[in-house]
């Protein structure tokens, strides 16, 4: 049979043809190429359904003959553009949703870094902002890989980046480039950058100018750039040998020492501290150029004593600055925590040892400690010094001037 | 002169294997079960009621008899009849 969905649009007619012999009709229409389908035999004549476009076909043999015909129902899309019609303020709303969701779908509403280590965002960001890369950007005033390009050719620093727009977000992801150590290639020292006691020594060029057990201060040369070369051994009775020169490299290698290190921390013997007692509540504002909309809490009865975190959602679009601020309130207390003197102090030391290992990024291990106790016994608060004693690299590459040895 | 046309096209059709419904012009019927009635090759419809149908063939005609017969397409070449199909009769 027929294609049900080109009916559809079509339309489709049912009606009634009422007369005596109604076969006559049906092979009239049908051999006039009238398509007809789902007769039905009432008692005054048949039902059948036609197509819009054989309506009129049909009523010219119904007029020629002498039969009536009624119009039952109307199906399809011309009966639909009639309702449509009464509902102009329904389509014309459909039609602007649709419009304004793809206008609005056009623009980048977003823009991400990514990957970034050493750079800094805000230069990546107006780099892509000069290119066409923005928030309020439309998307088909940039070329992709032409941003691409431009970037990686403004950025030296850069070896990759990649812009991928999802929808309203533009995504741009960036490898920076690991540039080597701009190392040091002429002849030059080792020298200590702090003061210690040489635990170790290793040479991997040069001339080892400590030993274990040594106490060197900053500045002093560990490891000499300039070797003189090893006496050779001259027999007796020939001629002395020339006296070689003494040359100069660049001195490699590694000296441990140890190395003293010293921290402070203080304690209070009575603190306050501010304890959550786990009661929040939310507020989300939203602020548009015109108005500032409260969502939700802004009712909520504030608390005596509180800690604000808040969140805010800059959208800079066409039409003006959009804010969605969303804030927590967390009501806290005060609690006095009293230490007697012993806590104060481990509470003190444990400050200092985290200061320190601040100080030291951890990469060393901290092989000892001393503690001085700075305050008086009868301070309300416990101060004290912490002298840890390290062991860690304390090589350092200088230069040194070539010239001067050559002669 | 119009039966011995028959009977040329009759033996030029077994010899050569081609479908009689294409060269005799002969009505072709599919039936499922009692309720589809599909057929191809009619003339035209000579009665129509819920309960008989007779169908114009090439020669003579068919009547179908049931209950709440209905055409569900009706074409040129083709139509199709849905309903209950009691009995189905050649009538020359």
């Amino acid at each position: 049979m027929a294609n049900k969905f080109f009916d559809q649009v079509g339309g489709v007619i049912k009606v009634s043809v009422n007369g005596q012999n109604p076969e006559k009709i049906l092979n009239l229409a049908m051999s006039r190429g009238v398509y007809i389908w789902d007769i039905k035999r009432v008692q005054e004549g048949v039902q059948l359904k036609i197509r819009n476009s054989g309506l009129e076909a049909l009523q010219t043999l119904t007029d020629e003959y002498g039969y009536e015909i009624f119009v039952l129902e109307q199906q399809g899309m011309p009966l639909y553009k009639k309702v449509l019609k009464r509902r102009m303020g329904f389509l014309g709303g459909l039609v602007f949703f649709i419009m304004t969701l793809y206008v609005m779908s056009s623009f980048v509403w977003f823009v991400e870094v990514s990957g970034n280590a050493k750079m800094d965002k805000a230069q990546i960001l107006t780099t892509a902002a000069r290119y066409g890369v923005y928030q309020g950007a439309a998307k088909w005033n940039f070329s992709r890989n032409e941003v691409e390009e431009a970037m990686l050719r403004d950025l030296s620093e850069l070896s990759y980046v990649q812009v991928d727009i999802q929808g309203v977000k533009a995504h741009i992801n960036v490898v920076e480039k690991i540039l080597p150590d701009q190392a040091m290639t002429g002849p030059c020292h080792i020298v200590a950058c702090r003061d210690g006691v040489v635990e170790e020594v290793l040479v991997l060029e040069g001339q080892a100018n400590v030993e274990k057990g040594q106490v060197v201060a900053r500045g002093d040369i560990l490891i000499s750039g300039i070797v003189f070369p090893p006496v050779p051994y001259v027999l007796q009775g020939t001629e002395e040998m020339e006296e070689s020169e003494p040359y100069s490299v660049r001195a490699r290698g590694k000296v441990k020492a140890k190395t003293w290190y010293e921290g402070y921390g203080e304690c209070k013997l009575q603190t306050e501290t501010k304890v959550l007692t786990g009661k929040e509540a939310k507020i989300i504002t939203v602020e548009t150029p015109w108005k500032t909309i409260d969502f939700k809490g802004i009712r909520i009865k504030t608390f005596n004593d509180y800690v604000e975190e808040s969140k805010m959602n800059h959208l800079q679009t066409p039409l003006g600055s959009f804010v969605f601020r969303s804030t927590i309130k967390k009501e806290q207390n005060t609690e006095t925590q009293v230490y007697s003197p012993q806590e104060a102090i481990e509470v003190a030391r444990r400050k200092a040892l985290g200061q320190l290992h601040k100080e030291l990024k951890g990469s060393v291990k901290i092989n000892e400690s001393s503690v001085d106790i700075l305050s008086a016994p009868s301070d309300a608060i416990i101060r004290l010094k912490i002298r840890v004693e390290v062991i860690e690299d304390i090589s350092q590459a200088q230069p040194l001037n070539a010239a001067r040895i050559g002669k | 002169m119009n039966k011995r046309k028959e009977m040329i096209g009759k033996a030029m059709a077994d010899f050569l294997e081609i479908p009689k419904d294409l060269v005799l012009d002969l009505p072709k019927i599919t039936m499922i079960g009692q309720n589809e009635f599909y057929m191809e090759n009619h003339k035209g419809i000579i009665e129509y009621t819920s309960v008989r149908m007779r169908i114009n063939l090439s020669r003579g005609f068919l009547e179908i008899n049931g209950e709440n017969l209905e055409i569900n397409a009706l074409m040129p070449e083709e139509m199709s009849v849905s309903g209950i199909i009691k009995n189905i009769k050649f009538v020359d």
